[in-house]
C-alpha cells in the first residue's frame, strides 16, 4: 500500500509540474503578446493637408457624327452637328433612327422612351439641354444624366459607382474617374454583355475543372 | 570496473560465450553485415540524390534567415538585396523590392457592390499580373462566383462559368482575402509566419513559412494559396515593383495570399483589382477616416460580410444598391 | 515483470562509473541483436529497406520539384500524408490499451507483454513525425518550429500543442522502455520509482495526443465536416479499436516466431476492449450520420458527397463503403462468443478493423473536410503515385523501427540474449 501511495504522489507531482509548465508558458506567451507591437517608429497618416485633384474623364468638347466616309488615311470623316442642324428644322418627337432620312440611321436607341430632344438641345445641337431648359455643354453630360439617375449619381459621388484609377489617399496623389458615358452608351445605356476573361484553374496543368452545378 | 560486477551482464546476455566460440562465423557474418550496410547507405544516397539538385536552388543565407519581424534595418536591406539578386539570376529580371511599413491612423477596408459587378473576372486577371503569380497555374487571389438570384448560399455558386456575362438570372460575387479582424489562419500557424499588421492586412513572411498548409485548411474563404512549384513567369511579364510582404516572386513550397496590394496601397495607391474593375463595383479606403468612401458605404448601404456566423469579422464588405 | 527463468537481483546500488561502462555494452548488445537473425528476418528487413528507399527517393523528388508532384490542390490541401498521420497518432495512443490493464488493473499476462504496446507507440510516433515532414512544403525550414531557436506559436496554434504532446509521448515511452530494458540487461529488478510514475503519466498523455490531434481539425469553423464536438471522442474510440487490433496480430506473430511467452490473457483482454470500443464507435458514427443527414444543409454536404457522391463525382465512395462495411462486419465477428479461442475469426476481425479505421481516420475524414471547398467548389482528390510511394516508404521505415525495437527488446526481456537469440524475429 505504502508503495502505491508513494507512486501516486509522484504521479500527481509530475502531473502538476507539467500543468504548471504549460500554464506558465501560456501566460508568458500571452504577456509577450505573441505578436510584437510594431507601433513605434511608424508614421501617422494625416487626412488634412493639400489634396490632389480627382480628375473626371470628360467627353470631347465638340460632338461629331460619323459621315460614313473615310479619308485617305483610312480614318472616318467626322462632321460637326451644326453642319446640318443649323439649317434643318428639328422634329422634337423623333425617337428612333428609322424615322430619320440621313445620318444616324445605324444608331440603336434603347434608352427607355426618351426622344432625341429629351437630351439634345434642339436650339443648339452642339449642346445638351436639361429638363428645365438650361443648356449644358457635352463635357458636362453627367449633369444631364443625374436628372433621372439620382441614386447612381449619388453613388458615383460617394465613390461606389464607376471605375477609377490612381490614389485612394488624395494627399499623396490624384485620382482619375470615368464619366457616365465612358461605360454607358447614352443611346443604349445598359452595360453591354461581355465574355469573362481569365477562366479559373484548379492548379497548374489543369483546366478549369473546378466544377459546380 | 571490478570483474564481479560484470558478471550479471555476462551471464545474462551470454555475449562472451558466443564471441569466443564462434569467432570465424561471426567474422563472416560481420563482413556480410558490413557489406549490407554499405550497400544500404549507397542506395540511400542514390535515393536522396534529387535533394542535391534542389539544394542548388536555396542558399545558406536563406536557410539561416530569421523572422521578418526580428530583422533590423541593415539585415532587412541585406535580405532584400539578396532577393533582388536571386530574381536577377533565376528570372533574368531587374526588380526592386520595397518594404513599406503600415501607417498609424490607417486601416484598410474594402467593399464590393454586388449590384453592379458583372462577373467579367478582370479583377482576377489584374491580380494575376500585379502579384507575379505563376503563369502555368493561372493563379489569382480572387475567385469570382456566379450566384443564383434568390440565394446567398455559396452552394449554389459556380466559379467556372464561361458565357457572356452578366446573365439576367445571376449575380456575381468576387471573393478574396477578407483581412479578418479575427483571422483563423493566423491563429493556426505553428511558426508565426503569418500575422496581422497594424493597418489590418494579414501578411505572410514567405521566407519563414514552412508550408504545412494548416492556414489553408483554416481559412473559411479559400483566400490562401500554396506554391505547389517554383513560379514560372516570363521575364517581360514580371512586375518589377515588388514588396517584401506582398507581390515579390514567392519561393516554392510556401503559402501566399492577397495583401490588398500593400506595395501599392501603403503608398496611397488603389489596389490593382479595383483599378481593373470596369464598373466601379469596388470601393477601397481607410476605415479610420470618417470621410472616406468606404465609410460612406458602410454608413449608407446595407452591407453584409461573408460567413458572419464564424466570428471572423471580415474587413471586406458586400452590398447591393437599394 | 515476470521472473521467467533468469534470477534478478534487487536493489543494487551503482555509481555513475558503472553506468558509463555498462550502458555502451547495453547499446552494443542492442546493435548486435538487431543486426543478426534468421534469413526470414533478413529477407523481411531487406524488403522493408527497399520499400523505404523507394519512398525516400519519391520524397526527394517531391522536395525538388515541389508538391506539384502530389495530387493535392489549393482546394484539397491535405491528402494522404495527413490522413496517415491522423491514423498513426491513433495507433500510438492505442498502445495505451495494454498499459491500462497492465498497470491499473494489474493484469499479469498483460504486464509481461506491455512493452510490445509501448514500443508500438514509439514506432508510430516516429512515423507520425515522418508523415508531417513529408507534408511540409519546406522541410528545410523545420527548425522554425523549434522553441527558442525558431518561433513557436504556443499556445494559440493547435499544431504546436501537437508537437509538444507527440514528442512528449515519444520521450515518455522511450524512457520507460529504455529503463526497463537496461535494468533487465543488468539483471536487476527495475525500481518502480523510476518508471511507474511515467507509466501513469503516459496513460493520460496517450489520451491527450489523440485529443489534441482531433482539436487540430474540429477547431476549424470554416470546415463544417470537422467542426463537431464528437470528433475527439470518436478519435479515441477508433484509436482504441485499431491499436489493440494491430497488437493482437503482432502478439500472434511474436508467439509464432520467438520463444517469448504470450499469455492468452493479453489477447483476451485486448479482444474484450475491442468488442466495446468498436460498438461505441459505431454508436457515435450513427449519431454523427443522423445529425448530418436528418438536419441536412451545408453541414451535410460533405457527408453526402462522401457516402453518395455529388453529380458524378464519387472518388471517395469506394473508400468509405469499404471502411463502413469492414467496421460493421468486424463488430459482428467480434460478437462471436469466446472469440479469443477462434483465432482465425479474430484475425479477420482485426484486419478488417485495422483497414476500416485506417480509411475512416484518413481518406474518409481528412479528404471530405475539403470537399466541397469553403467556396463550395468541387475538386476531387486521388493520391498520386509519389504520395503512395512516400506513404509506403514511411510505413516501411516505421515497421523497420518496430521490428528492430522488438528484436532488441524480446531477447533481453525473456532473459535469453546472445547465442540463444537465434530465430528471434518478427
Amino acid at each position: 500500500m505504502q508503495k502505491i501511495t508513494k507512486t501516486g504522489r509522484i504521479v500527481v507531482t509530475i502531473g502538476l509540474l507539467i500543468m504548471a509548465i504549460l500554464l506558465a508558458s501560456v501566460t508568458i506567451s500571452y504577456m509577450e503578446g505573441g505578436i510584437k507591437e510594431q507601433e513605434e517608429g511608424l508614421e501617422t497618416w494625416e487626412p488634412g493637408g493639400e489634396q490632389h485633384p480627382v480628375i473626371v474623364n470628360r467627353p470631347g468638347l465638340m460632338p461629331m457624327v460619323d459621315s460614313g466616309k473615310k479619308d485617305h488615311n483610312g480614318n472616318a470623316v467626322l462632321i460637326r452637328c451644326n453642319n446640318c442642324h443649323d439649317v434643318k428644322k428639328p422634329n422634337t418627337l423623333t425617337a428612333d433612327a428609322t424615322q430619320l432620312d440621313d445620318f444616324h440611321q445605324n444608331m440603336t436607341f434603347k434608352h427607355h422612351s426618351l426622344k432625341c430632344a429629351s437630351c439634345h438641345n434642339p436650339e443648339d445641337y452642339e449642346s445638351l439641354r436639361l429638363a428645365d431648359g438650361t443648356s449644358v455643354a457635352f463635357s458636362n453630360v453627367m449633369q444631364l444624366c443625374a436628372q433621372c439617375h439620382g441614386p447612381q449619381y449619388r453613388d458615383y459621388k460617394n465613390g461606389s459607382h464607376g471605375g477609377m484609377t490612381g490614389y485612394w489617399d488624395l494627399t499623396r496623389g490624384p485620382r482619375k474617374r470615368n464619366n457616365c458615358v465612358d461605360c454607358h452608351d447614352p443611346h443604349a445605356p445598359a452595360y453591354p454583355k461581355l465574355m469573362p476573361v481569365f477562366p479559373p484553374k484548379t492548379r497548374a496543368g489543369t483546366k478549369g475543372d473546378a466544377s459546380t452545378h | 570496473m571490478s570483474e564481479e560486477k560484470k558478471e550479471p551482464c555476462g551471464s545474462n546476455c551470454g555475449c562472451h560465450g558466443s564471441n569466443a566460440g564462434k569467432e570465424g562465423m561471426f567474422n563472416r557474418r560481420n563482413l556480410l553485415k558490413g557489406a549490407g550496410a554499405t550497400l544500404g547507405v549507397a542506395a540511400f544516397a542514390k535515393a536522396m540524390a534529387p535533394l542535391t539538385e534542389w539544394k542548388e536552388t536555396t542558399s545558406v543565407d536563406e536557410f539561416l534567415q530569421t523572422h521578418y519581424r526580428e530583422l533590423d534595418k541593415e539585415q532587412l536591406a541585406e535580405v532584400i538585396a539578396r532577393l533582388e539578386k536571386e530574381t536577377r539570376e533565376n528570372y533574368d529580371a531587374e526588380v526592386s523590392i520595397s518594404d513599406i511599413k503600415p501607417q498609424k491612423g490607417v486601416k484598410f477596408g474594402y467593399a464590393l457592390n454586388l449590384s453592379i459587378c458583372v462577373g467579367c473576372r478582370r479583377c482576377a486577371k489584374a491580380c494575376h499580373e500585379e502579384n507575379n503569380h505563376d503563369r502555368a497555374s493561372g493563379n489569382s487571389y480572387i475567385r469570382v462566383l456566379e450566384m443564383s438570384k434568390g440565394s446567398m448560399d455559396m452552394e449554389h455558386g459556380n466559379a467556372d462559368y464561361n458565357h457572356p456575362v452578366p446573365r439576367d438570372d445571376k449575380f456575381y460575387m468576387p471573393v478574396q482575402c477578407q483581412q479578418c479582424e479575427n483571422p483563423p489562419c493566423v491563429d493556426v500557424c505553428p511558426v508565426e509566419a503569418t500575422w496581422k499588421e497594424n493597418d489590418g492586412i494579414v501578411v505572410v513572411d514567405y521566407n519563414w513559412c514552412i508550408g504545412c498548409r494548416y492556414c489553408e485548411a483554416a481559412c473559411p474563404y479559400h483566400a490562401r494559396r500554396f506554391n505547389w512549384t517554383k513560379p514560372e513567369i516570363p521575364k517581360e511579364e514580371i512586375n518589377p515593383e515588388q514588396g517584401y510582404l506582398s507581390n515579390r516572386i514567392r519561393p516554392q513550397g510556401v503559402m501566399e495570399k492577397c495583401t490588398f496590394c500593400l506595395h501599392r496601397t501603403r503608398k496611397g495607391k488603389l489596389p490593382a483589382c479595383l483599378e481593373a474593375c470596369p464598373t466601379g463595383a469596388r470601393v477601397f479606403g481607410n476605415l479610420l477616416d470618417p470621410k472616406s468612401e468606404i465609410r460612406t458605404v458602410l454608413a449608407n448601404k446595407r452591407v453584409f460580410v461573408l460567413k458572419e456566423e464564424l466570428g471572423t469579422k471580415p474587413n471586406f464588405f458586400y452590398f447591393f444598391d437599394e | 515483470m515476470s521472473a521467467d527463468n533468469a534470477t534478478l537481483t534487487e536493489n543494487v546500488q551503482h555509481d555513475a562509473r558503472f553506468h558509463v561502462n555498462s550502458y555502451p555494452k547495453f547499446l552494443r548488445l542492442a546493435l548486435r541483436l538487431c543486426t543478426s537473425g534468421s534469413w526470414t528476418f533478413y529477407a523481411w528487413m531487406i524488403f522493408l529497406t527497399c520499400v523505404a528507399l523507394v519512398g525516400a527517393n519519391a520524397w526527394a523528388i517531391q522536395v525538388r520539384d515541389g508538391m506539384i508532384t502530389t495530387s493535392m490542390t489549393d482546394h484539397v490541401s491535405w491528402g494522404l500524408y495527413i490522413a496517415n498521420f491522423t491514423f498513426l497518432v491513433g495507433l500510438a495512443a492505442g498502445g495505451v490499451m495494454m498499459v491500462i490493464p497492465a498497470y491499473i488493473y494489474k493484469d499479469k499476462d498483460m504486464h509481461d507483454t506491455v512493452i510490445i504496446g509501448e514500443l508500438l507507440a514509439i514506432a508510430s510516433i516516429a512515423m507520425c513525425l515522418m508523415f508531417v515532414i513529408a507534408d511540409l512544403g519546406r522541410p528545410d525550414r523545420f527548425w522554425h518550429m523549434l522553441p527558442v531557436v525558431g518561433k513557436f506559436n504556443f499556445p494559440i496554434s493547435m499544431l504546436t500543442w501537437d508537437v509538444i504532446v507527440l514528442n512528449g509521448y515519444m520521450l515518455l515511452n522511450l524512457h520507460i522502455c529504455g529503463y526497463l530494458l537496461y535494468k533487465r540487461f543488468l539483471g536487476e529488478v527495475p525500481n518502480p520509482k523510476w518508471y511507474v510514475p511515467f507509466v501513469f503519466i503516459s496513460i493520460a498523455w496517450a489520451i491527450s495526443i489523440h485529443t489534441v490531434t482531433a482539436f487540430l481539425y474540429c477547431g476549424l469553423g470554416g470546415r463544417p465536416f470537422w467542426n463537431t464536438a464528437l470528433l475527439a471522442p470518436r478519435f479515441l474510440t477508433t484509436a482504441f479499436c485499431a491499436g489493440p487490433a494491430f497488437i493482437i496480430i503482432v502478439l500472434q506473430i511474436i508467439r509464432r516466431m520467438t520463444s517469448m511467452k504470450i499469455g492468452s490473457g493479453s489477447i483476451r483482454t485486448l479482444t474484450s476492449i475491442m468488442r466495446i470500443t468498436i460498438l461505441i464507435n459505431l454508436v457515435m458514427l450513427a449519431s454523427e450520420l443522423f445529425t448530418e443527414f436528418y438536419t441536412g444543409g451545408s453541414h451535410a454536404t460533405a457527408a453526402k458527397y462522401l457516402y453518395f457522391g455529388h453529380h458524378g463525382l464519387n472518388a471517395l465512395q469506394p473508400w468509405i463503403w469499404v471502411s463502413t462495411i469492414s467496421v460493421v462486419v468486424a463488430a459482428i465477428l467480434l460478437m462471436r462468443p469466446k472469440i479469443h479461442e477462434h483465432m482465425r475469426t479474430l484475425d479477420v476481425a482485426c484486419v478488417l478493423i485495422f483497414v476500416g479505421i485506417w480509411i475512416e481516420k484518413g481518406m474518409g475524414l481528412i479528404i471530405p473536410g475539403f470537399i466541397p471547398s469553403t467556396l463550395h467548389e468541387w475538386v476531387e482528390y486521388i493520391p498520386s503515385a509519389i504520395e503512395w510511394k512516400v506513404s509506403a516508404g514511411i510505413w516501411a521505415a516505421g515497421l523497420m523501427i518496430y521490428t528492430l525495437l522488438l528484436k532488441v527488446a524480446i531477447p533481453i526481456f525473456t532473459g535469453q540474449t546472445g547465442a540463444s537469440s537465434k530465430g528471434t524475429h518478427r
